[in-house]
């Protein structure tokens, strides 16, 4: 946990993540009633909306609950924890060059991309045995690309940038 | 079943299956040994790899990667104290303490003994109950099938680590995902919001490879502590002799039926088995005194348990079409890419290739004992290195994965944006593998739903006219209204005292 922070919070997570879900809940089912799903009663039809309809509605009740949860109790220091603990810095930049890789493979390919994103998140996850990282990160898109782009004859990405 | 065995075998018995079987057995170890990983994120990893396989060489490598790996986790509980998977938490208590004591080399062999031993006798019990499993099942029609779905969602979300409605809702997230792109039904767009990447709907591979492995780098960058590896017992492989083996017997034989049992029914999964077999063992036990110290016995039925696990997970997904937990529910979904589907009509109409998974679980059992042996001195090796090393490579083939199945870019949006939905339900205990199970069974519960709503007539409640769909909505009614009778019980005898 980190030092300062107040874990003794009136709300349980439950709440937030019951409200989060709620909101998309009900708007996903508002979205059930426009115009392009052409039907007339709400349950009249075995339409294209009628058993997401269920679903959502289901989705809402329990987010309903998970709200009620969080607000009547305070939850366990380990379920409050859980959430506080998150290493915030270190995830952003996790993610960050996590997205910043998939566009990398996309644009320059397998060989290329995978190699530079296989450096960037071992960095960003705190590894800094470059004589090793490096050498893993280039070996490991080559032996893909060999084995799975040319033996099996999967597609891979090439790289939209030399298209 | 005989009459299709030589077929089956010759089918089993060529270079590329056999390979595949190895290659499965190898990377079902190593992601099991390495904790982090798992049964689930190694089925995730390898499914790209075998889109390029012929259908029996990709059952091969799921097989073995599945049954391999549950064995695979019980080496890092005994080596470093950490069960390489949740399946294997149970061994920790006394595979650790043998460790510590010089032991770990026959750990390793009463782990490695176990696990094989579990799984043939799971693997006994799916050849002769999933044939006649599915025989019944042949009586069911979509009213049934809606049942049967409903009832195993229920009971997966209600089993889920955490609370119920957690579980129920990751179903439901599930479920939902899976309505993106054309009805099935009438082809109209749901979902797509005018945007023409959604039109087509979200495929399985990176919802798969988001749920299980970005959500898992996303844990890992949020939660690591230092990038340094961990401190590692010596390995090595030993068996204790026969005399041993004798008199832990009727624990072997317990623990063998717990683990196929419980695998059996839907969602309580591996985790739950071991322990309930640690405990059994450790009550019925003449050395009780000696668990949690370095007592054999006490690995032995946590690992026989585990693995017992497979084989009767397997009963309901092949006979039924209905994953039992995450892992199989990927097998399920990578079977079905590989235009096999699990299901009421598997048996009849392929029973060659049903006869052939059983033959080549079988092998993936004797690969356990083979692999383990083999690469015990490895493993030791293998866990010094650290997972912010191993990481980047998962992301690699994630990547690759989520691509390969459609060579769409708009899959490595998906694999990413269900990583972090993932990420942020696991941060708060919802259970991923309802996620995985509501994605894959959604769509015939909504098929079967609309199908049984066509033959009565838009009548629902002529579901309950049909005998077998009756009783299992009466059952999966049992299910939802449980936590609420025991609550209501509890509170009654909270305020007798």
């Amino acid at each position: 946990m980190k030092e300062g922070r107040n874990i003794n919070s009136r709300i349980h997570p439950d709440f937030h993540y019951g409200l989060v879900l709620l909101i998309i809940g009900c708007g996903l089912l508002l979205h059930t009633g426009s115009d392009r799903y052409d039907f007339d009663l709400l349950f009249g039809d075995v339409s294209t909306v009628f058993f997401p309809r269920i679903i959502l509605i289901l989705w809402i009740l329990l987010s309903g609950i998970l709200i009620v949860s969080g607000l009547r109790r305070r939850g366990s220091q380990q379920d409050l924890q859980r959430v506080i603990d998150v290493r915030l810095t270190g995830l952003l930049s996790v993610l960050a060059v996590i997205i910043a890789s998939a566009m990398a493979v996309w644009l320059t390919g397998l060989l290329l991309g995978g190699a530079v994103s296989m450096v960037a998140v071992g960095a960003a996850l705190g590894y800094r045995r470059w004589v090793i990282l490096i050498p893993v990160s280039v070996a490991l898109p080559v032996i893909v690309h060999f084995a799975l782009g040319h033996v099996a004859k999967i597609s891979l990405p090439s790289g939209v940038l030399w298209n | 079943m005989l009459a299709h065995l030589p077929d089956a075998l010759s089918l089993t018995f060529s270079w590329n299956v056999l390979i595949a079987l190895l290659a499965g057995s190898v990377v079902g170890v190593v992601v099991g040994v390495l904790p982090g990983l798992g049964s689930a994120l190694g089925m995730v990893m390898v499914l790209p790899i075998t889109f390029a396989l012929e259908p029996a060489a990709a059952i091969a490598v799921f097989v073995s990667v599945y049954a391999c790996s549950i064995y695979g986790g019980s080496v890092s509980a005994i080596l470093i104290n950490v069960p390489g998977t949740p399946q294997s938490a149970a061994t920790v208590m006394d595979g650790y303490p043998m460790a510590q004591q010089g032991k770990a080399a026959l750990a390793l062999g009463w782990a490695t003994m176990g696990s094989f031993i579990g799984g043939m006798f799971s693997l006994v019990l799916l050849v002769l109950v999933a044939p006649e499993l599915a025989r019944f099942s042949l009586n069911f029609g979509p009213i049934e099938i809606f049942a049967l779905i409903l009832f195993a969602m229920t009971t997966i979300a209600w089993v889920s680590r955490g609370s119920m409605v957690k579980g129920v809702l990751a179903s439901l997230i599930g479920v939902f995902l899976g309505f993106f792109g054309p009805d099935e039904m009438t082809g109209q767009l749901r979902f797509d919001f005018d945007i023409f990447a959604l039109s087509g709907g979200f495929a399985l591979v990176p919802v798969l490879i988001g749920v299980f492995a970005v959500s898992e780098v996303l844990m890992q960058a949020a939660s690591m502590k230092d990038a340094s590896a961990p401190m590692v017992t010596a390995g090595g492989f030993k068996l204790a002799p026969w005399r041993e083996w004798r008199a832990r017997w009727p624990t072997i034989l317990r623990s063998c039926g717990i683990g196929s049992f419980i695998g059996i029914l839907p969602g309580t999964g591996a985790t739950a088995a071991s322990f309930i077999a640690y405990a059994d063992a450790k009550r019925r036990s003449p050395r009780r005194a000696n668990f949690g110290r370095g007592e054999p016995e006490g690995v032995l039925a946590s690992e026989t348990a585990n693995n017992a696990v497979s084989g009767g997970a397997m009963i309901p997904m092949l006979a039924l079409g209905i994953p039992g937990d995450g892992v199989v529910a990927i097998m399920m979904g990578a079977l079905t890419i590989h235009g096999i589907v699990p299901g009421v009509f598997l048996f009849h109409d392929q029973p060659t290739l049903v006869t052939s998974i059983f033959v080549l679980f079988f092998l993936a059992n004797f690969m356990i004992l083979i692999v383990g042996a083999a690469g015990a001195g490895l493993y030791a090796k293998l866990l010094r290195a650290p997972i912010s090393l191993l990481m980047p490579a998962v992301l690699l083939l994630s990547f690759v994965g989520a691509y390969a199945a459609r060579a769409n870019p708009f899959d490595f949006t998906v694999a990413i944006a269900t990583g972090v939905v993932g990420f942020l339900l696991r941060l708060n205990g919802f259970p991923l593998a309802p996620i995985v199970i509501g994605f894959i069974l959604g769509t015939p519960l909504e098929r079967s739903l609309r199908q049984g709503l066509i033959l009565t007539d838009q009548d629902f409640l002529a579901f309950a006219e049909r005998p077998i769909a009756a009783f299992l909505l009466a059952l999966t009614a049992l299910v939802l209204i449980q936590p609420g009778i025991k609550a209501a019980f509890r509170r009654h005898k909270g305020s007798t005292k």
